[in-house]
């Protein structure tokens, strides 16, 4: 399917690049809102994105997905615009991303104590930049460690310990949680 | 579906990240879900561990708004334009009779006309923005404009490299990068830099230019003559036809357009509804003297009706909207 189309739009048909826009342009711009609050640099950011697509697209190389490919090139002109000049184009060691957790969600909300609810909430705001944004790209993405650790420039098992770090916080933060749920199960079945 | 043996080993933090696992938890997706189930009925020893990794899952909830479809359309409209191949003008058809005529020197003519394609031809890019679009766009140099609605700016690629020169017809906004001069021409007045960012606006006879960075000379018609500095800004003078003497703009109030702000100091009635009307693409009747009047008002893109509501209910106008036509009272 991805196949099909890059060569489409190697091919010059227009009709490819539509498909692909439509595709992914929604996730494209909530992903790249996470860089910068500037709105309008996100979207010149996007639309930049795809007429270079279009007027490189004889010497595009292949990719296994082209959504990779997509946050990947969208990633880094974001970076490269917020951080101003060309020649530091380089992000910051801790990272640029920035999402806001939510935890006042049903399951959450009913069964928590206000208690557990608070280290939840300081857990998930204690998140690093990074470890944000590989659960964002793992959780709202639709895209594997694989390609999360390529958008990230990291390697595969960098991508994992990353991710791994990042939900142990959060298990940790909810042991209490889960101890009487234990508890209950226990009760339950003796 | 069918389940894999290695999930007896998983972690609470394996299941966490399974993605059907999360597909289960996420949306109760169907066949996930009577697959985890029937697992889980063989595996009541790891409900503990499955209920954690559950509570994870639902835990990380990012809140984030969808982008607004005409967001989205908005930015295709402006990639269509700027992938679409250059226009080519229709050539001066020949007559019938001439035809005839001509057919022994149509050899000889293709040939020149060949090279003067090669040689000579120099088409012009024309981008076009409608009512209620915004573009941005970059130049062969790198110089950048962000292109307001309802305008028109040519320019020729090919003689880039030799002359930096493009015509306006609306509004627009320029990042220019360093260079040789950089020349906006309009049909009311002229402005030339060497590598800076200003603002011009050329639309029914009002003509402004606000000067963000470097240095900007403005000329008009009348050979009227302004150079500005950061800050300053110029127009037309109405009644004099003359460029006003440089005054110190309100960054806050000046080229917001960007960013779909619009403010308006001491302006005509009919300035602020045209504006409305390109970035709503609406149109809007009313009688001639409420036109004249001056007010100093302010709008956001977003809703219509609050728009029309910040402009007239101060001037104890009332806007009435039927479809696309706004008739004000």
């Amino acid at each position: 399917m991805d196949n099909h189309l890059w060569s489409d739009l190697k091919a010059g048909k227009k009709a490819a690049l539509e498909r692909i826009y439509a595709d992914h342009a929604s996730a494209l711009l909530k992903y790249g809102r996470k860089f910068s609050a500037d709105s309008q640099l996100v979207e010149d950011s996007l639309q930049d994105l795809f007429i270079e697509l279009w007027k490189n697209r004889e010497g595009l190389g292949n990719t296994d997905s082209i959504r990779k490919y997509l946050f990947v090139a969208l990633r880094r002109k974001i970076i490269r615009a917020v951080s101003g000049s060309r020649m530091s184009s380089k992000e910051p060691e801790e990272g640029l991303f920035s999402a806001e957790f939510d935890i006042e969600q049903e399951i959450i909300g009913k069964e928590t104590e206000a208690e557990q609810r608070l280290q939840l909430q300081k857990a998930l705001e204690g998140l690093t930049k990074r470890q944000q944004e590989i659960l964002y790209l793992k959780y709202y993405s639709d895209l594997d460690y694989n390609q999360i650790a390529e958008i990230m420039d990291l390697n595969y098992q960098s991508a994992r310990n990353l991710a791994f770090r990042a939900l142990e916080a959060l298990r940790d933060a909810m042991l209490l949680l889960i101890i009487g749920f234990l508890w209950m199960l226990w009760v339950k079945l003796s | 579906m069918r389940m894999d043996d290695n999930y007896a080993n998983y972690s609470a933090l394996d299941f966490a990240q399974e993605p059907s696992f999360i597909r289960w938890v996420r949306a109760g997706d169907g066949e996930a879900a009577s697959a985890w189930e029937r697992w889980l009925t063989d595996h009541p020893d790891r409900a503990g561990d499955v209920e954690q990794a559950r509570r994870i899952v639902l835990a990380i909830q990012v809140r984030e708004a969808e982008p607004a479809p005409e967001t989205l359309s908005s930015i295709w409209n402006a990639i269509q334009v700027q992938t679409e191949e250059v226009a080519i003008k229709p050539m001066v058809p020949v007559r019938r009779t001439l035809v005839r005529r001509l057919i022994p020197y149509a050899a000889a003519a293709s040939v020149a006309l060949l090279a003067w394609f090669f040689l000579a031809y120099n088409p012009t890019k024309v981008v076009l923005t409608e009512n209620a679009q915004q573009l941005a766009l970059d130049l062969p140099d790198g110089s950048r404009v962000n292109v307001n609605a309802a305008t028109e700016l040519t320019y020729q690629p090919k003689s880039w490299k030799k002359e930096r020169r493009v015509h306006l017809e609306g509004e627009a906004f320029f990042q220019v990068e360093k260079g040789e001069p950089f020349i906006v021409e309009t049909d009311l007045g002229k402005v030339e830099v060497l590598g800076t960012s200003f603002n011009v606006k050329s639309r029914e006879g009002y003509f402004e230019v606000d000067c963000f960075t470097g240095k900007v000379r403005v000329t008009n018609q009348n050979g009227s003559m302004q150079v500005l500095n950061p800050g300053q800004s110029t127009r037309i003078d109405l009644a004099s036809g003359a460029l006003t003497t440089p005054a110190v703009y309100d960054p806050g109030l000046t080229a917001t357009w960007r960013e779909g702000k619009f403010y308006f100091q001491e302006a005509t009635l009919k300035e602020v509804f045209l504006e409305i009307s390109r970035q709503y693409n609406v149109e809007i009747t009313t009688a001639p003297e409420i036109l004249g009047r001056k007010t100093t008002t302010f709008f956001e893109l977003g809703n219509l009706d609050s728009a029309l509501y910040k402009v007239c209910w101060p001037m104890q106008l009332n806007a009435k909207r039927e479809g696309n036509v706004v008739n004000v009272e």
